[in-house]
């Protein structure tokens, strides 16, 4: 922890004075990061449109599977981001150029199409055994990926009248089965999260980039901001946060458990001379508990080790605690499944005003509270319940939707948390009965319409 | 505080303080249709349809306060500046950047503090804001407008919001003249009518020993198709396209009715018989009498609604004027009411489509050491 305990007064200092960060003499790290260096961890695509989370280690082999295996001491001082090719040996070269499409014969005679293809197994010339053997020379190393494609390309009697397109899509088929070019990608938030939506969705709540992405913006995430956060996506958001602040500003994240989860930070490859900006807190700890007076506890006999350990760790906890009720904090943000509304309520008095609120989930029934609240109580404004769309298409080899696409991204509700009351600075008089009031606030809020104000009404019958 | 917005290298949107500052940048906020940015001056009033608010009156007041007009009879409440409210605040000199493709365009450049980017055209400078506000403090964008009137319009605001350090502004056509800087940046965004043009020249900029991202911003596909043709032209990789939206939602509180039984039918001909009826000897007595009351909705204690059949209060014999009976145990019927959830009847279809592409590093180093390609070599 880099961040200096802070006592209350100073804390509260900071909140009023602007985050007290250095922001000076400290080298970007987007530079260093570019290369793979020993430890660091890589998403590896792989030929078959999968992706592998690894460390790469000076002296570690990498298993593709059937696609053989790979020494990771080959890749140091290497780019990330760069397609591989391993020769089957564990011998890997740069190949930027990726699979060796030039030498396969896509161009297409004028006016093929499928008007004479006959749906039949033998308009392939070479027999099981000799493309078995094609495969194992390939396999050992003795033959490139793409020359197997050549071979069956070569000899298929109707290549000649398929389409550039269908001619495309064959060879993206056998490229999945017989490429051995691999990418160590450089983790990002976003491409961490791509790759738990593939490998793993629940366990980042099935998050998609492109809500993530407006979360981010949503509650104005930067370097040196302090920000409140709920994170139960495994870690993905406390990434995506360090990921934007860079070791400048602090994250104080809540948790249910004694310790939390934040391990995927690691993913980032983030160097130690960016320092961390975590803090963590309990949600059990909000309030002093009696076990934080060591007098109270068995700790009180307990040998000095043991004891001295006992209480630096309710010194952090302490810490952490005024850190919090100091409050001044920039954003709130809620990936969660506990009650969002119970959450805005407990988090929301520690909010500097003005900050933005933004929550999470895949259901929407799981905002409808909150968002009911936010719309209702004067203590937020600019609430909206949003849902993400997403649509990515084929570019080359024919422009189109893809045929298969995200059914949705998710929820999310955001506001911005402002103060009930009047500012003081005013001593004007004012019309009694004016200028407040819900009734006026819905006028206030424009584009809401009268049918809310009949929702409102219905809200309050059912309170 | 100024030392503050000096090392943030993000001006005013990036100073935060408790209490509004004369020379500060405010989101007057009125509804989520009604913002205006204003920068605060001793002596000036901001004034709205919901009243007039003297400058002097803000100063001092704690940010996202509620303040009242100069009568006491409006109110707004007082925001500090995102770049987002600010997009939302902004007089639209040009089609501008909205708030999901902002999102997903910063997330897909891998922008964050430390980059360094250029940008084309600045336009409104609504992305521009927010690039600066993620690749701060280190990073830095150059960011080129060719019309001389959003540039000297861009050039002020980015004076007065105080990102001359981290943003560079230049009035450049880009497609005729190309760009200076080389082997400097991480990501190009290009928002131009015809991307494709600057395309070969935007490649010259990518620093070169790391990946570079690049975004192109269109609304046709027929500039998509030609932006793809170049980009696989000029070496780019991974070719991808989007379209990125969000969809709001409206929530009213509603109801689902229970289908009718042949009950309902015979008390609704009862009820219309009966008002019909009091109608005839109200018309008769000449005495205003009240309509008959068909059913009456009553809160019970789960939240339900029971619609109860009326209890006609009527002498029931002196009554039946149809041959229907009525005096059946009347059965109780509950309509279910709930917060229905809908997307508004209209809303944003279309943006642009968003077509990102890679350039991989173009030097870099064998396994032994050696450089082993190095395009400028």
């Amino acid at each position: 922890m880099s961040v200096e305990p802070t006592n209350p007064s100073v804390a509260a200092n900071a909140a009023d004075a602007g985050p007290s960060v250095d922001f000076v003499g400290r080298a970007s790290v987007v530079d260093d990061g570019a290369l793979i260096s020993d430890g660091a961890w890589a998403i590896v695509n792989m030929p078959s449109e999968t992706t592998k989370l690894v460390q790469l280690n000076k002296d570690s082999k990498v298993m593709m599977g059937k696609f053989g295996s790979f020494q990771t001491s080959l890749l140091m001082g290497l780019p990330f981001d760069l397609p591989y090719e391993a020769d089957g040996q564990g011998v890997v070269t740069p190949a930027p150029e990726g699979f060796k499409l030039d030498e396969l014969d896509i161009e297409t005679e004028e006016g093929a199409n499928n008007k004479n293809l006959v749906d039949k197994s033998d308009s392939q010339r070479l027999t099981q055994a000799e493309i078995e053997a094609l495969k194992e020379k390939a396999r050992i190393g003795d033959l490139e990926g793409v020359g197997v494609i050549k071979a069956l390309t070569e000899n298929s009697e109707t290549w000649k009248e398929k389409t550039e397109f269908a001619k495309a899509k064959y060879i993206k088929r056998k490229q999945k089965k017989y490429s051995r070019v691999f990418t160590p990608v450089r983790p990002t938030a976003r491409l961490l999260c791509e790759h738990f939506n593939r490998e793993n969705p629940r366990r980042i709540l099935e998050i998609r980039g492109d809500t993530l992405s407006q979360i981010l913006t949503a509650a104005n995430v930067r370097a040196g901001g302090r920000y409140l956060l709920v994170d139960e996506a495994g870690g993905l958001l406390t990434c995506a946060l360090a990921e934007r602040m860079q070791g400048w500003g602090t994250i104080m994240m809540l948790h249910e458990h004694p310790a939390s989860n934040h391990d995927m930070i690691k993913y980032l490859n983030l160097p130690s001379t960016v320092p961390d900006v975590m803090r963590t807190l309990s949600w059990n700890r909000i309030e002093p508990h009696t076990d934080e007076d060591i007098e109270n506890t068995e700790m009180k006999n307990a040998d000095p080790e043991r004891s001295q350990r006992y209480q630096a760790r309710i010194k952090k906890i302490k810490d952490s605690r005024e850190y919090l009720k100091a409050g001044g904090f920039d954003a709130l943000i809620i990936v969660s499944l506990f009650d969002v509304k119970e959450i805005i309520e407990m988090l929301s008095p520690y909010l500097a005003g003005s900050a933005p609120i933004v929550a999470y989930s895949q259901y929407k029934e799981a905002l409808t509270d909150a968002w009911q609240h936010m719309r209702t109580a004067r203590e937020f404004v600019n609430s909206q319940l949003t849902e993400s769309w997403l649509r990515e298409y084929q570019v080359t080899g024919g422009m189109h939707p893809t045929m298969r696409m995200s059914g949705t991204g998710g929820y999310l509700v955001s506001g911005i948390k402002v103060f009930e009351v009047e500012s003081h600075a005013s001593t004007r008089p004012r019309a009694p009965g004016k200028g407040q009031g819900k009734g006026r606030r819905k006028r206030d809020d424009g584009d809401d319409g009268g049918e809310h104000r009949g929702a409102d009404k219905a809200m309050k019958m059912d309170e | 505080m100024a030392d503050a917005a000096t090392v943030s290298r993000f001006g005013q949107f990036g100073t935060r303080s408790k209490h509004i500052a004369a020379g500060d940048c405010v989101i007057a906020y009125s509804g989520p249709q009604n913002m205006t940015f204003i920068t605060v001056k001793a002596g000036a009033v901001f004034a709205n349809s919901y009243g007039r608010y003297p400058h002097d009156s803000i100063i001092g007041v704690e940010w996202g306060s509620k303040h009242p007009s100069a009568t006491g009879r409006g109110f707004i409440h007082l925001l500090w500046p995102t770049p987002e409210l600010w997009t939302l605040s902004l007089p639209h000199r040009t089609q501008i950047l909205y708030t999901p493709d902002i999102s997903f365009i910063t997330s897909f450049l891998d922008l964050r503090p430390g980059v360094k980017m250029i940008e084309a055209g600045t336009g409104s400078g609504s992305f521009s804001h927010a690039i600066a506000r993620t690749i701060a403090p280190t990073g830095h964008l150059y960011t080129f407008e060719y019309n001389a009137d959003r540039y000297e319009k861009a050039l002020v605001e980015f004076q007065e919001h105080g990102l001359t350090e981290l943003v560079t502004l230049e009035h450049r056509d880009v497609c005729s003249d190309g760009f200076e800087q080389r082997d400097l940046v991480d990501a190009v965004f290009l928002d131009l009518p015809s991307p494709w043009e600057a395309l070969e020249a935007a490649k010259q900029t990518f620093k070169k020993h790391k990946t570079g991202k690049i975004c192109c911003f269109s609304p046709c596909v027929e500039q998509v198709l030609r932006t793809t043709a170049e980009l696989q032209k000029q070496g780019f990789v991974e070719i991808k396209m989007f379209e990125v939206l969000v969809r709001s939602y409206d929530s009213r509180k509603t109801e689902v009715r229970p289908l009718p039984t042949r009950a309902d039918e015979e008390q609704r001909r009862h009820d219309i018989g009966n008002k019909k009826r009091k109608e005839r000897e109200a018309a008769a007595s000449s005495s205003a009498s009240d309509a008959a009351n068909p059913a009456k909705k009553v809160a019970t204690e789960d939240g339900s609604v029971k619609v109860e059949l009326a209890e006609e209060k009527v002498d029931e014999a002196a009554a039946a004027p149809a041959s229907v009976n009525v005096s059946q145990p009347q059965e109780v019927r509950t309509v279910r009411e709930f917060t229905g959830l809908k997307p508004p009847r209209e809303a944003t279809g279309h943006t642009s489509y968003l077509t990102f592409a890679t350039l991989l590093p173009q030097i870099y180093r064998g396994s032994d050491g050696e450089k082993i390609n190095d395009e400028s070599a």
